[in-house]
């Protein structure tokens, strides 16, 4: 009820930080993104899905861990108002990224490309180009790209879709192994690769690295 | 003051004398730490909305470079690390806060400082790499949504770093004084939630970035 009291009250905060507690969070925390990174660099799961969950547990959990410990949150700090905005946000947050992903998963579907394929000399012998189908092929009515939404989002396997009639061509990436070995920062990547790798886009667009005329 | 059976009768005791009901034991604390909390529940929103971007755009790549392609992931292990160093040395600032040693506060201040400008040159280094290969932000819409991110993360860290230094300035000049308390304390937990948010950026963006 003195001074001394209210004082005391507000400059502590509710809490009391000691060594103890920050350096039990630092200790987690290193270890929570060391395993993320090593699992992701030394390529140890068999599936990137795989990976991709398990390194999401691991932040989540890291997360955790820093409110814990770092930002001494509990149910009493504040008289609990700090919680109950904590749990309200995470809600709000919980709704708003599942239903962005839920809600534009079919994102590109049915999307046509703006540009017309055969007037573009740079695609013609691309694989998924119409312009440089065999001319007994029916023609391609549509580049159907694939939903980009969770699957793509997640690495759950790209969505390769394809006109009806077509057999689905390997990738050039497959069709010359070696031709997308990385070499040194991304500008050694040539034209075949980036599209090779990115290749849900229509090959139209301007090529990657940008000429150097541009 | 009036003991607690007369609490029930009313507002006035039987000797007319007026009942508090706040004893001291219980009171609302002071504002401002719970509304600095709700700042950063709404800054939390605001990550998560550029979150939910990225999710949606992160794999447009416009048949331009992927994640894969751009990431350097040892980099962005030392950003990481240089982050979560920054937040302990902030932690044993509080503790010599606490302890009332102005040059402790200081010493772990500069030192934290450090680590986060340290943090801010490497991630201008590699946004200036990014631009000068041509997969600046305009690019591809992973690349805007990528920029968009880190950058407001990158942003959060430059003001907190600002807010830092100045509060070493007020610190020095007046010492460990109760505005001052208040003040370490708000940006505390600032500094704590930057780091938090970056678990997310560096699982989320470039982790899995670089996952095929």
């Amino acid at each position: 009820m003195s001074q001394a009291h209210h004082d005391n009250h507000h400059e502590e905060g509710g809490y009391h930080a000691t060594y103890k507690g920050y350096l039990i969070g630092f200790v987690l925390s290193v270890i929570l993104t060391a395993i993320p990174f090593w699992l992701v660099m030394g390529k140890v799961l068999p599936t990137p899905q795989l990976t991709a969950f398990v390194i999401l547990g691991f932040a989540a959990v890291q997360m955790v861990v820093h409110m814990v410990y770092f930002l001494h949150m509990n149910a009493k700090v504040e008289g609990g108002w700090s919680m109950l905005a904590l749990i309200f946000t995470v809600a709000v947050v919980v709704i708003m990224l599942s239903g962005s992903i839920w809600v534009l998963y079919h994102l590109n579907t049915n999307m046509m490309p703006s540009v017309d394929p055969q007037s573009c000399a740079t695609c013609r012998d691309d694989p998924d180009n119409p312009a440089s189908a065999p001319l007994h092929s029916p023609p391609r009515r549509a580049f159907h790209r694939g939903g980009v939404g969770v699957r793509g989002v997640f690495g759950f396997g790209r969505v390769a879709s394809q006109a009806p009639g077509l057999e689905r061509r390997p990738d050039r990436a497959s069709r010359s192994p070696g031709a997308c070995t990385r070499r040194g920062r991304a500008s050694a990547w040539g034209l075949a690769c980036a599209e090779a790798r990115n290749r849900r886009i229509p090959a139209c667009e301007p090529a990657w690295p940008l000429p150097a005329s541009a | 003051m009036a003991n607690a059976s007369t609490h029930t009768a009313g507002f006035k005791s039987a000797n007319g004398a007026p009942i508090f009901y706040d004893n001291g034991d219980h009171h609302p604390q002071q504002g401002t730490l719970l509304g600095f909390w709700i700042y950063l529940m709404s800054d939390c929103l605001m990550f998560a909305v550029l979150f939910a971007v990225y999710a949606v755009l992160g794999r447009n790549y416009a048949a331009g470079p992927s994640g894969a392609d751009l990431f350097e992931l040892p980099v962005v292990a030392v950003n990481t690390a240089l982050l979560l160093f920054s937040s302990i040395t902030y932690g044993f600032a509080m503790i010599a806060m606490q302890k009332g040693s102005k040059n402790g506060v200081l010493a772990w201040l500069a030192i934290t400082g450090l680590f986060g400008l340290g943090f801010l040159s490497l991630e201008l280094t590699e946004f200036a790499h990014l631009i000068h290969e041509g997969a600046g932000p305009s690019r591809s819409g992973f690349l805007s949504a990528f920029f968009t991110l880190v950058g407001t993360h990158g942003l959060h860290v430059t003001f907190g770093t600002i807010w830092l230094v100045t509060l070493m300035l007020q610190v020095g000049k007046l010492g460990l004084t109760h505005e001052n308390k208040r003040r370490l304390m708000c940006l505390s937990m600032f500094w704590h939630f930057l780091d938090l948010i970056w678990i997310g950026v560096f699982t989320f963006v470039y982790l899995m970035g670089v996952l095929p």
